[in-house]
């Protein structure tokens, strides 16, 4: 079994009323850095890629519609249609990370962190002390 | 943030809107985040910190989208 000596350590987040791994990161625009925002981020090892709320994309300053399209696929009901685009992903104790995620056509509630984004960062929980653990993949 | 745990209630009132938090201040509120982020921005507030403010009764559980 292999030991993973991780270097940083975050709680969970307290949102109105439940808990959740919950990331805050800045969100921007590799062609205009000077154009981000900070939002949440869901760690969601179960999503295949990150997909963000389409408005951010457009607060960021990228034309929502010129990326890529792709359909996420949800448990049931319709997909969410989405367009890929090239971001800058940025936290204060574990950098910066270049991420193509998708960006939704229609309104979501939250951001997810999928699997592009556990590609890039090594992520361990601890679901009974609501704590998660990172380091950047070596 | 501390500061959403410790003000769930004053924020239960913002339910299905976004909010640009500074601080511990609301800088601006609405459906749209685009508005919101630009308030914010037009407000001073260059990064904006925005975030969906979503609740859903208790026997509710999210399951990401």
């Amino acid at each position: 079994v292999e030991t993973v000596n991780y270097q940083h350590v975050f709680n969970y987040r307290h949102l109105e009323e439940h808990t959740f791994p919950i990331l805050q990161l800045r969100v921007l625009n590799p062609l205009d850095l000077d154009r981000g925002m900070d939002t949440d981020g869901y760690l969601d090892s179960g999503c295949q890629a990150s997909l963000f709320e389409g408005s951010i994309a457009s607060i960021i300053g990228l034309d929502l519609l010129a990326g890529e399209p792709k359909l996420y696929a949800p448990l049931s009901g319709p997909g969410i249609e989405a367009r890929l685009h090239s971001i800058r992903l940025s936290h204060p104790d574990l950098g910066n990370f270049d991420l193509k995620v998708g960006f939704s056509l229609t309104r979501i509630p939250r951001n997810l962190l999928g699997r592009d984004f556990f590609n890039l960062m090594q992520v361990g929980f601890r679901e009974r002390r609501l704590t998660f653990y990172m380091n950047r993949t070596p | 943030l501390e500061w959403r745990k410790n003000n769930a209630e004053a924020l239960r009132s913002f339910a299905g809107q976004w909010v640009a938090l500074e601080g511990e201040e609301i800088i601006s509120h609405g459906p749209d985040p685009v508005v919101v982020a630009a308030d914010a921005r037009a407000r001073g507030i260059r990064t904006p910190y925005i975030f969906y403010v979503e609740f859903l009764a208790k026997d509710v559980i999210r399951i990401g989208i």
